[in-house]
């Protein structure tokens, strides 16, 4: 396959994480729509790095999934934090900012 | 068609369809489980691609580790706190979207992907160790404190303090 269609799939999928940001207000939605983005930047550095013989991309996809489960436990901890403020885990709700 | 070809097709669509599916399912449940769905696909992807390591990665950390962290979350804090309000914004949504992926589809076709360059295949992985461990040892090195300072950082936010009720009571 031409490296053209990976690139194009990937675009379709981080679009349809930034759809599900703008769309959802829950936050583990919105987690779910990041973590989604994240795997759509990791397909177009793989395909990059076929194209170009190189193995840079597939090592940066490996940080990437690195930084994607910091990312996830932070964010998770917040979650759990949100739901025991409020009984649900809704980002317009929590727009207080006493801590 | 070559058999790249088939696969592409094949989890191309899988990845889609679990994308469109975590994207527009309300239940946070359901959308974790869509989104393992993608996560398998582009594993086979980059199977595809020749990244076999990644792909292993991928399974073993993406779709085992951090998405069961996700479902345990989702089950500890109860169906009643993931409950959410149907879609808001939908048309800023659809126009963000559609803009998006229409500036990186017209950057994608439009623009002149340089020629590859002859190196080394993706899929060696000597020169993948070679790669992480030397010429990015500092990000290597970053990325471990990175992870210390988030497992302080969710450990710090999720203690219970003296002053807080209790969890409440569904």
């Amino acid at each position: 396959m031409p490296t053209v269609a990976y690139l194009l799939l990937g675009a379709l999928l981080f679009s349809l994480g930034a759809a599900g940001i703008v769309l959802r207000t829950n936050a583990l939605s919105m987690l779910i729509a990041v973590e989604l983005m994240l795997n759509a930047v990791n397909l177009t550095f793989v395909a990059a790095s076929r194209h170009f013989h190189a193995t840079d991309g597939v090592a940066v996809a490996f940080f990437v999934i690195a930084v994607a489960a910091a990312e996830v436990a932070v964010g998770l901890a917040i979650v759990i934090d949100l739901a025991r403020r409020h009984t649900v885990v809704d980002v317009d709700q929590a727009s207080e900012l006493k801590g | 068609m070559s058999p790249e070809q088939i696969i592409f097709g094949i989890a191309g669509a899988l990845a889609l369809v679990g994308a469109a599916n975590a994207t527009f399912r309300r239940d946070p449940l359901a959308g974790a489980i869509s989104l393992i769905v993608t996560l398998f696909a582009l594993a086979v992807l980059y199977l595809g691609l020749g990244a076999e390591f990644l792909a292993a990665v991928q399974v073993a950390i993406y779709a085992g580790a951090i998405m069961a962290l996700f479902v345990i979350v989702i089950m500890l804090i109860g169906p009643a706190a993931g409950r959410a309000r149907g879609p808001r914004l939908v048309i800023p949504a659809a126009v963000v979207a559609l803009s998006l992926f229409g500036l990186l589809a017209a950057a994608i076709l439009g623009g002149r992907i340089p020629d590859p360059t002859q190196g080394v295949p993706a899929d060696d992985l000597a020169a993948l160790a070679d790669t992480v461990y030397v010429r990015y040892l500092l990000a290597f090195e970053v990325t471990s404190v990175l992870l210390l300072a988030a497992l302080v950082a969710a450990l710090v936010m999720v203690r219970k303090r003296s002053t807080e009720r209790e969890w409440p009571r569904r």
